[in-house]
């Protein structure tokens, strides 16, 4: 596995019954909690190599919250020295701090893992709706 | 009360997920749970202190699949442009760490004292298992 590279495994789906769109079609949504494992890399974590953020069990993104817990370098968050994860909704990749409150904040070194949770709604992957 | 002792924990909403799909083994998982609450302490550099409130179960479920922070109120300070909030939490020793100037050359954790009101989402295990 190269560095950027991830695995995805989903802890826990949950179709959501958001209702109907203007022209009376059903939508539903899912929620997906799930956990990423990867190598890090400076140029970020590779979620368009999975195809993007179906990796994430959605078809499309509506909202992404991220929760880093582990980097090698740091297995926890500490003191003023706290981990931090944006998505890059155009190109697909996750990018970390791993020392937000130093004078320096830093991104992980190359190859280091990383463990980050994450919280995901969108539209179902699976196209739950029946026909 | 000491500082980084959690004065009250509040649940706002605690969310019954049900049908959460098998294990890779079969094994039915249905008993996932969506809590909001909110969480009042007083912050020392050391971390805030969940474990001694009991770890994760004290926040209404019994495991973390995916926890967010959000800060409602501290002292003497807000949000504000190169001042936000991080918060996180050390899963290996019930820490709840924050940063009070993200967005400022050295940005810090609030001081020693200062009485924080968090709110969190989490998503976990019930604390009532599965029926059998």
């Amino acid at each position: 596995m190269a560095d950027g590279d991830i695995t995805v495994k989903v802890l826990y789906k949950q179709t959501l019954n958001a209702g109907r769109t203007l022209t009376g079609a059903r939508k539903d949504k899912v929620l997906v909690v799930g956990e990423i494992k990867g190598t890090y890399v400076a140029a970020g974590l590779a979620v368009n190599k999975l195809g993007g953020v179906n990796a994430f069990g959605v078809a499309t993104l509506d909202f992404l919250s991220l929760d880093p817990r582990v980097i090698a370098d740091a297995t926890d968050p500490s003191a003023e020295v706290l981990f931090l994860a944006n998505f890059d909704v155009t190109n697909n990749k996750i990018f970390l701090l791993e020392d937000s409150g130093n004078a320096n904040p830093a991104v992980p070194s190359d190859a280091d893992a990383v463990t980050i949770r994450f919280l995901a709604i969108g539209d179902d992957a699976a196209a739950p709706e029946l026909t | 009360m000491a500082n980084g002792d959690i004065t009250a924990i509040k649940i706002l909403s605690r969310i019954p997920l049900p049908g959460g799909g098998h294990t890779v083994t079969g094994v039915a998982k249905n008993n996932k749970v969506l809590v909001i609450g909110e969480i009042t302490a007083t912050y020392v550099s050391t971390g805030i202190d969940l474990s001694a409130e009991g770890g994760v179960p004290a926040l209404g479920a019994d495991t973390a699949d995916f926890i967010k922070f959000s800060l409602n109120t501290t002292d003497g300070a807000v949000i504000a442009d190169d001042a936000l909030y991080l918060i996180q939490l050390d899963h290996a020793d019930g820490l709840i760490y924050m940063l009070e100037n993200v967005g400022v050359a050295d940005a810090a954790a609030p001081t020693d004292a200062d009485a924080v009101t968090l709110r969190y989402v989490l998503v976990g295990d019930s604390h009532v298992a599965d029926l059998t």
